[in-house]
């Protein structure tokens, strides 16, 4: 079932790759290496340093984190960027997407917080710490770090993609992303049990 | 089909979710096929998103 999961995810994720290159060419391939690595980066320390989650022993391995929790977050944000776009009408792109844009966005991530964390646990694929406090299997520090992983990257790189050469792009994006991946990895795990959630 | 009409398709531009809506149907299959149980509540913020943006009817000149 685990490898079934794994390479199904995989499919959706290079059909989404494939969507996004249509739709917005070259920076449809950038924006999902960059949540390529910014979800490499991530999960590799959830792994490495312990926090919030583990993984059952699974198939696919992108450095010491499975490759499916390194992909997840390019294909929900990019699912999150094509409901908010189709709900308010704004076109995400080379400028630093509207609040409105983000509240969307960030209700859309919640939701698939819903849909994902009780179907993974009822698999026995992630297994969120010891005690940790949920409705539904929905454990509640998801409905946070869900969200406010595409409420802070959006902005980043819709500013990153307004820099007006392509050196000055990458290094607005490549120099913050680890930031972010680490930043928010850690912020969370620090909220958590600040919370006792 | 020319990129240009495919990108201007709605149901190409909403084809993600799409395919995350065949997920949460494939999902429910596999609750009550192997496990024997529906997560059907945990589904329903996903399902009324995705039904708002396939129910929404393109703004005037809108791309």
């Amino acid at each position: 079932m685990h490898l079934f999961i794994e390479l199904l995810t995989l499919i959706f994720f290079l059909g989404f790759v494939a969507h996004a290159v249509a739709m917005r060419g070259r920076a449809g391939a950038g924006f999902f290496a960059a949540m390529l690595l910014l979800g490499f980066l991530r999960e590799n320390l959830v792994i490495l340093r312990d926090i919030l989650y583990g993984f059952s022993p699974l198939h696919l391995l992108l450095g010491r984190a499975p490759l499916i929790a390194s992909i997840i977050w390019g294909y929900s944000i990019y699912a999150a960027v094509v409901w908010a776009e189709a709900v308010s009408g704004e076109r995400f792109g080379s400028r630093r997407p509207s609040g409105r844009f983000l509240g969307l966005a960030a209700l859309f991530m919640i939701a698939l917080a819903c849909f994902y964390e009780p179907f993974l646990k009822l698999i026995d694929m992630a297994r969120w710490q010891e005690g940790t406090r949920s409705t539904l299997d929905v454990p509640w520090i998801t409905w946070i770090g869900y969200p406010t992983m595409a409420v802070l990257f959006l902005p980043l790189w819709g500013w990153a993609m307004g820099m007006d050469s392509r050196a000055k792009r990458l290094a607005a994006l490549l120099i913050p992303l680890p930031f972010l991946a680490f930043g928010h990895a850690l912020a969370l795990q620090a909220l958590k049990s600040a919370l006792g959630w | 089909m020319s990129l240009d009409r495919l990108r201007a398709s709605r149901a190409f531009a909403l084809l993600p979710l799409l395919l995350l809506a065949g997920m949460v149907a494939l999902g429910l299959f596999i609750e009550a096929a192997r496990y024997r149980t529906l997560l059907w509540e945990t589904k329903i913020p996903l399902a009324l998103l995705l039904l708002l943006a396939f129910l929404r009817k393109r703004a005037p000149g809108e791309g």
